[in-house]
């Protein structure tokens, strides 16, 4: 089967995510009008969803005419025309303008022109381009220098940018509110957070911060070397986001330690009392894999791996600039089908397609677009202390989940004969020795969390069917055509 | 009621024959032989038909009959909520559903009343959000960052500087 799954846009797409949350800018998409609904319909409208009107945003609509014979200057005029003439606008073409040449702007209009390069760059490359381009329009020309933290007046906090939170971004909301809480928790004040929210107006003020926090592995860092400040990742895990706190508070001369301390008693209180708890012995053994951004994937392996313990089946990250094996992505959660799968709707199908594995049912955790979910509200965090917490809760919340799936319904249990008894048993049933071994696999095959409950199931099936065929003895042949052959156990 | 898009022909006298008031009609096709059975009997009806609809034309005929449903594509629902009037998205919920028979009437009454009942709904929720998503507090905000704030002086300038590029280009003509 030949495994074509996307799991980004084009260009393009990360220019209008850019463009359209920064206010006070306009952006027109040079394209026909399947350009407009695609990045627009179903991720603007839908999982972001904004309604049409809050959106500046127009499409020239090109048809056949305009890409054999008229070019699209006239169809841009007349988007540019449904717009407010005294606000800026930026056109961006998609594919099939860019094909033609398209893009080109109207004389005496005030629209400026981005080439996303759709058809080279991915969405995220291409947002990496777009932040910068928006300081090389708006911005300075000469950065100043940073002010040294001595020079501060008494009673003035130093000043962070959060780059990157843009429109189109997987659990941006959630993640902004808990890194711009972390910035401000330690006594900083938050100088801007861009593009989203921020006003076109006030792009020069970007070197007004004394550093800047980088949200995303896949976008925003073009910006941050060209503001000549000091920029760090955001965090994710626990332990990360210390760091991070740390670090934070060296650069900017401020004491992040009572911070941390109330932190300790409220915001990651949860991850050290389930680190206590009976929860936490399923730990060692209760698997999860991710497929996600560089971000998320990184940071949550080395949460759950590193600083939890949990065994990481496989680890993915979608990078910039390169294609995923997705064929591979499939092949991985066929074979290594973890308790916990994070990922995107790609990794939702492949999970689905192989059932989970065995009788376990695996939970799968969204963590990526391409997804339909829609994230606006700020409780679901994976950055920060607030992240760390909602992560390990949400996991825990999964290995309750995988073992109601294995444990049977009262409705189920009246409608099966009662469990054999030993005791009672007329012809107590033997087992060959290869059939032991089979049995011994299948178990082994098993999640450690679900094991009991599946060794019984196994076992009460396989000694029914003999009684039932007159038989003293499980055999083999008879136990894998019951049980199928036990799937190759694999550790990552 | 009515402003509908889509499989107008047969929509469109399923919802009169359901006893709906019925206004406009909007179809992306054009007009053809095939269709002239259809175009006769819903203007007999005093419903107005428009072939090749554009946006505006469904738009327009939203702003003009205010009616108690528009059913339409994304856009005109979404723009028809933001006039409170309850709206349906034809793909959804009209098409997706048989409509042949009994039973196709009989489901789209229940969605269409459903959707209609919401306009005391629709009435609450406007009057408590007024203006918020309009004009410079459109987008997503984050509280930290209080009420979103409109730059007029941004505008002026970016006018200031359009005007004065207009003429610098006047004078570059002339020479």
């Amino acid at each position: 089967m030949l495994v074509l799954d996307h799991d980004r846009a084009g260009g393009y797409w990360g220019a209008v995510y850019v463009f359209t949350a920064i206010k006070g800018l306009q952006v027109v998409i040079d394209g026909p009008v399947g350009c407009e609904n695609l990045p627009v319909t179903s991720v603007l409208h839908y999982t972001d969803a904004l309604p049409p009107h809050e959106l500046p945003i127009v499409v020239t609509g090109l048809a056949e005419e305009q890409l054999g014979r008229e070019g699209t200057e006239g169809s841009m005029r007349r988007a540019h025309a449904s717009l407010d003439p005294d606000l800026p606008s930026v056109v961006v073409t998609g594919s099939i303008a860019e094909m033609i040449g398209g893009g080109v702007t109207p004389a005496g209009t005030n629209i400026q022109r981005f080439l996303p390069r759709t058809i080279d760059e991915d969405q995220w490359q291409c947002a990496n381009r777009a932040m910068f381009w928006l300081w090389t329009e708006y911005g300075l020309k000469h950065v100043p220098a940073r002010k040294p933290a001595c020079e501060r007046a008494p009673g003035e906090k130093p000043r962070v940018n959060i780059i990157g939170p843009s429109y189109g971004t997987f659990n941006c909301p959630s993640d902004l509110a808990e890194i711009r809480r972390l910035v401000q928790g330690i006594g900083a004040e938050i100088n801007m957070v861009f593009p989203l929210g921020s006003h076109l107006a006030d792009v020069s003020r970007l070197v007004e911060a004394d550093v800047n926090v980088c949200m995303y592995r896949e976008f925003g860092r073009m910006l941050c070397e060209a503001l000549e400040r000091p920029y760090l990742q955001a965090p994710i895990g626990l332990h990360s986001t210390t760091k991070f706190l740390r670090k934070l508070g060296e650069l900017l001369g401020l004491d992040p330690e009572p911070f941390i301390e109330r932190e300790k008693h409220t915001t990651i209180k949860p991850i050290w009392d389930l680190w206590r708890s009976v929860t936490q012995d399923f730990f060692g053994t209760a698997s999860f894999a991710v497929v996600a951004s560089e971000t998320y994937t990184r940071g949550i392996r080395h949460f759950l791996e590193d600083e939890m313990g949990l065994p990481c089946n496989f680890a993915i990250s979608r990078f910039p600039g390169s294609k995923t094996d997705n064929a591979e992505v499939r092949r991985l959660t066929h074979t290594k089908t973890p308790l916990v799968m994070y990922g995107s709707y790609n990794e939702r199908i492949y999970l689905a397609e192989c059932g989970g594995g065995g009788m376990m049912k695996a939970t799968f955790i969204p963590a990526s677009f391409p997804l339909p979910i829609i994230r606006r509200h700020t409780g679901t965090p994976f950055m920060g202390y607030a992240g760390a917490t909602y992560l390990i809760q949400e996991f825990c919340n999964a290995l309750f989940d995988a073992l109601f799936h294995i444990l049977p319904l009262g409705m189920d249990l009246d409608k099966i004969d009662s469990t054999p008894s030993r005791v009672n048993a007329d012809k107590p049933i033997a087992w060959s020795p290869e059939a032991h071994a089979l049995l011994d696999e299948l178990i082994e095959a098993e999640p450690v969390l679900v094991r009991i409950s599946a060794a019984k199931q196994m076992r009460d099936r396989a000694e029914r069917d003999a009684r039932q065929m007159n038989r003293t003895v499980v055999e083999f042949d008879r136990l894998s055509e019951l049980l199928g052959q036990a799937r190759p156990v694999v550790t990552a | 009621m009515g402003i509908v898009k889509g499989f107008w022909g047969i929509v469109g006298r399923l919802l009169i024959e359901s006893g709906a008031d019925l206004r406009y009609v909007g179809s992306a096709c054009p007009r053809t032989a095939w269709n002239e059975a259809d175009l006769q009997w819903l203007e007999s009806r005093g419903v107005m038909v428009q072939f090749r609809a554009s946006l505006e034309q469904d738009l327009a005929a939203v702003h003009e009959f205010k009616p108690d449903l528009a059913i339409g594509t994304t856009p005109v629902v979404q723009a028809a909520k933001e006039l409170t009037i309850p709206s349906l998205y034809f793909t959804n919920l009209i098409s997706a559903r048989p409509l042949m028979g009994p039973a196709g009437a009989g489901s789209l009454a229940t969605v269409v009343n459903a959707a209609i009942g919401n306009k005391a709904r629709f009435e609450e929720m406007k009057a408590f959000f007024g203006s918020a998503g309009t004009g410079h507090s459109t987008g997503v905000w984050e509280a930290a960052q209080g009420l979103p704030q409109d730059r007029p002086e941004f505008k002026a300038e970016q006018r200031r500087l359009a005007v004065k590029m207009a003429k610098k280009r006047k004078a570059e003509e002339m020479i």
